[in-house]
C-alpha cells in the first residue's frame, strides 16, 4: 500500500514520518471510507494473486462439455461459451488491471511531476510551450486521446499504458507546475541557493519533495479511473485483445449472451471493475480530504 | 570613504523595476561600506530598500529587476560581473544570509542535520560521514543543547528560535566573510531575540565575520552594531558610527526616525504620523526623496537630488540642508 501511505507523509507537517504511520491507525478510525477502501482492494489484490492457483481451471482452459452453464459449486461465477471458468477469468483479468493501473498511476506520476516541475520552476517559454502543449492534450477527453493513440500504436498491453498514461500526464504537469511555482520562492529554496546549491539541486532536492503531496493524491484517483479507461479500450476493441482475460474483454464477449439470459459471462467482471474502480475512488477521496484539511 | 580594509564596498548601486514612468527606481545610487570585521546596521522603513540591496549582493534580484548602474566590491571582484558560476562558490563560503522568513527556511522534509551537513558536503566536499560530524559539531556551536539528537529532528519538530539557531549555523557552517541578517528575529519573543542577537555576536566574535545586519529595531543597532546606515526610499541618507548617529544624528530624517523611538524612561510628544508612503516617492528622480516630510526643507530640495557629503572623519549624510 505504498502510494496510500507515502501520499499521507508529504506535505509541510510531513516531516515526521515516523509520527504520521504512528497516526496512520487513528487516521483510519477518523475516515471510515479510507479504512473501507483499503480493505476492498486488499481483498481484491489477495484475490487476484492467490485465488487462481486454489482453482483447478486454468484462464484459457476451454471445456466444450460444460459450455453457458450458470453459478454452480463448481463454477462459482458460471462459464463462458467455450466452458471456460469465469471466475478464473475474472481474477486474472483484475490482476492484469491491476497492474495496468499502478503502471499508468507511475508513469503518469512521474513524467508528469518531473516535467511540470521543470516548468514551474524556470518558467519563461519553456513554461509557456509546456502549458500550451498540455492546453492542446486538455483540449481532447482522455478517453478519446488515449484510444486515438492505441488506434495508431497498435492495441498491445504496453501501448495502453502508454497511451492512458500520457493522456493524464497533463492533471499533474499543471498541478506540479501550480506548487513549484509558489514554493520555489519560499525561505527554504532561497537558503539552499543562498549556501551554493545549483539551480537544479533546489529544484530537486528541496522544491519538488514539497510539492508532491497534490499530485500523489492524483494519482491515487487516477488508479481507478485507469482501470476504467483500460477496459473501456478493451470493450470498444481499441486496447487489450480477447482472449487475454480482462475486465473489459470480459465484459465484452459476454455481452451476446446477456439477451438470451446467460447474465453471468459480463455482469461478474463488470461487478470487479466496478469494485476495483470503487475501492480506488474511496482512498483518493479520503486522501484528498485528509491533506485539504492538514494545510487549513 | 575612510581608507580600511574593505570587504563590501557598494558603489552608486542603482536598481530599477519595469513599471509607469519608466519603471520604479527601487535603489538609488546606493554607497556604503562593511569593513572586515566589523557589524554595520542597515535601518530604514519598510520599502526602503534595505532588503533589495542585500539581495543584490548575494545576486538574487527579482529577474525583472535591472542594474541600471553601479558596482559591488567583494574582496577586489566586483560582484556584478561575476557569472553564475562563480557567485555559487561565493555563495555559503564567502557571503551567507539570513532571511526574514525564519519558519519556511528550512526544509520541512529534511532532517536539520543533514540540511546543515548538506553545506559541508557542497562547499567542502566533505563525505557524508564527516559532514554530519561537523554538522553536529555546528549546531553545538550555536547553543542547541543535545545536538546530536536534535540533528535527527525535522523542523517542525522544533521550536522557532531552535530554527533559527540551526538557520544560522547552516549559514554560517563553512565561516564566511560576510553575513547577512535580514531581520533575523522578525517573529520570535522578546527573550529568544536578545539570545539570538547574543548569539550572532559570538559569532562574530568567533570566526571573525563581518555582519550587515538588516532591521529596523534601533536598540538592536545601537546594541550590536558599530556603523549605522540609514536608508530611505532607496537612498543611503547618512552613514555613521553608532555612537556618533544617535548622538549627533544630522540628517532631518535620522533625527525623525531616532524621535520615533519609543523610550521607558523619557515621556515623549509622540511624534506626527508622516503622510505618504515611500512607494510613492520613488517615481520622483529629481531632488530629494524626502523632500515632503521633511520639516526643513529649501527650495533646491525639490529641483536637485543631494549628493553624500563627509562632514566629519566617519559621518556621511545626503542632505543640501546639513553641510
Amino acid at each position: 500500500m505504498s502510494v496510500p501511505t507515502s501520499a499521507l507523509s508529504t506535505r509541510l507537517s510531513a516531516g515526521a514520518f515516523v509520527q504520521r504511520v504512528g497516526g496512520f491507525s487513528k487516521v483510519l478510525r477518523e475516515h471510515r471510507m479510507l479504512l473501507l477502501g483499503l480493505v476492498v482492494l486488499l481483498v481484491v489484490i489477495l484475490a487476484a494473486t492467490f485465488g487462481p492457483s486454489l482453482l483447478p481451471y486454468g484462464p484459457l482452459k476451454t471445456d466444450p462439455e460444460s459450455r453457458l452453464q450458470p453459478p454452480s459449486l463448481a463454477h462459482p461465477m458460471g462459464t463462458d461459451n467455450f466452458g471456460r471458468d469465469v471466475l478464473v477469468r475474472v481474477l486474472y483479468g483484475a490482476r492484469l488491471d491491476l497492474r495496468i493501473s499502478f503502471l499508468v498511476a507511475f508513469s503518469a506520476l512521474i513524467a508528469g511531476t518531473l516535467v511540470g516541475a521543470f516548468s514551474g520552476y524556470y518558467g519563461g517559454i519553456v513554461d509557456d510551450v509546456v502549458m500550451r502543449i498540455t492546453d492542446v492534450m486538455q483540449a481532447f477527453p482522455s478517453f478519446v486521446l488515449a484510444m486515438a493513440i492505441t488506434a495508431m500504436l497498435g492495441n498491445t498491453i504496453p501501448n495502453v499504458v502508454l497511451a492512458i498514461a500520457f493522456s493524464y500526464s497533463p492533471f499533474f504537469i499543471r498541478l506540479t507546475r501550480g506548487e513549484v511555482l509558489s514554493a520555489r520562492e519560499l525561505g527554504y529554496a532561497e537558503a539552499a541557493r543562498c549556501v551554493g546549491n545549483p539551480e537544479w539541486r533546489v529544484l530537486y532536492l528541496h522544491v519538488l519533495p514539497n510539492c508532491l503531496t497534490p499530485a500523489l493524491v492524483q494519482a491515487t484517483l487516477c488508479l481507478g479511473w485507469a482501470i476504467l479507461n483500460a477496459s473501456g479500450l478493451a470493450f470498444l476493441g481499441l486496447g487489450v485483445r480477447p482472449p487475454t482475460p480482462e475486465g473489459g474483454v470480459l465484459v465484452g464477449e459476454g455481452t451476446q449472451f446477456i439477451i438470451s439470459g446467460e447474465w453471468w459471462i459480463s455482469v461478474f467482471p463488470g461487478a470487479m471493475i466496478v469494485l476495483m474502480a470503487f475501492a480506488f475512488n474511496l482512498i483518493g477521496d479520503s486522501l484528498r480530504d485528509i491533506t485539504a484539511q492538514e494545510e487549513r | 570613504m575612510t581608507e580600511r580594509d574593505e570587504l563590501l564596498r557598494i558603489r552608486d548601486l542603482t536598481v530599477t523595476f519595469p513599471g509607469r514612468d519608466g519603471g520604479v527606481v527601487i535603489l538609488d545610487k546606493v554607497t556604503f561600506d562593511v569593513s572586515g570585521k566589523e557589524i554595520v546596521g542597515l535601518v530604514g522603513e519598510s520599502g526602503s530598500g534595505k532588503t533589495m540591496t542585500s539581495l543584490a549582493v548575494m545576486g538574487f534580484l527579482p529577474p525583472s529587476g535591472r542594474i541600471q548602474q553601479g558596482e559591488i566590491w567583494f574582496k577586489g571582484r566586483n560582484l556584478l560581473e561575476c557569472s553564475e558560476a562563480e557567485m555559487r562558490k561565493t555563495r555559503g563560503r564567502e557571503i551567507a544570509m539570513i532571511f526574514q522568513s525564519t519558519r519556511s527556511a528550512l526544509n520541512p522534509l529534511m532532517r536539520v542535520g543533514d540540511q546543515v551537513a548538506r553545506v559541508y558536503r557542497i562547499q567542502r566536499g566533505l563525505d557524508a560521514k564527516e559532514a554530519q560530524e561537523k554538522a553536529v559539531a555546528a549546531l553545538n556551536r550555536m547553543g542547541i543543547p543535545d545536538a546530536e539528537r536534535r540533528a535527527r529532528a525535522y523542523p517542525h519538530q522544533l521550536s522557532r528560535g531552535m530554527c533559527q539557531r540551526v538557520l544560522i549555523g547552516m549559514m554560517v557552517a563553512c565561516e564566511p566573510a560576510l553575513l547577512i541578517a535580514d531581520e533575523p528575529t522578525t517573529g520570535l519573543d522578546v527573550t529568544i531575540q536578545a539570545q539570538i542577537f547574543e548569539l550572532i555576536k559570538a559569532v562574530q566574535q568567533a570566526t571573525g565575520a563581518s555582519i550587515l545586519l538588516i532591521t529596523h529595531d534601533l536598540g538592536v543597532v545601537a546594541e550590536t552594531c558599530e556603523r549605522v546606515v540609514v536608508m530611505y526610499a532607496g537612498q543611503v541618507m547618512e552613514m555613521a558610527a553608532v555612537e556618533d548617529l544617535f548622538a549627533r544624528p544630522r540628517h532631518p530624517y535620522t533625527q525623525r526616525l531616532l524621535s520615533s523611538v519609543l523610550r521607558v524612561d523619557k515621556v515623549i510628544e509622540m511624534p506626527a504620523v508622516d503622510a505618504g508612503l515611500t512607494e510613492d516617492v520613488a517615481y520622483s528622480i529629481a531632488g530629494c526623496r524626502f523632500a515632503s516630510r521633511c520639516p526643513r526643507v529649501l527650495p533646491t530640495c525639490w529641483e536637485q537630488t543631494p549628493l553624500g557629503v563627509q562632514i566629519e572623519a566617519d559621518h556621511w549624510v545626503t542632505c543640501h540642508n546639513c553641510g
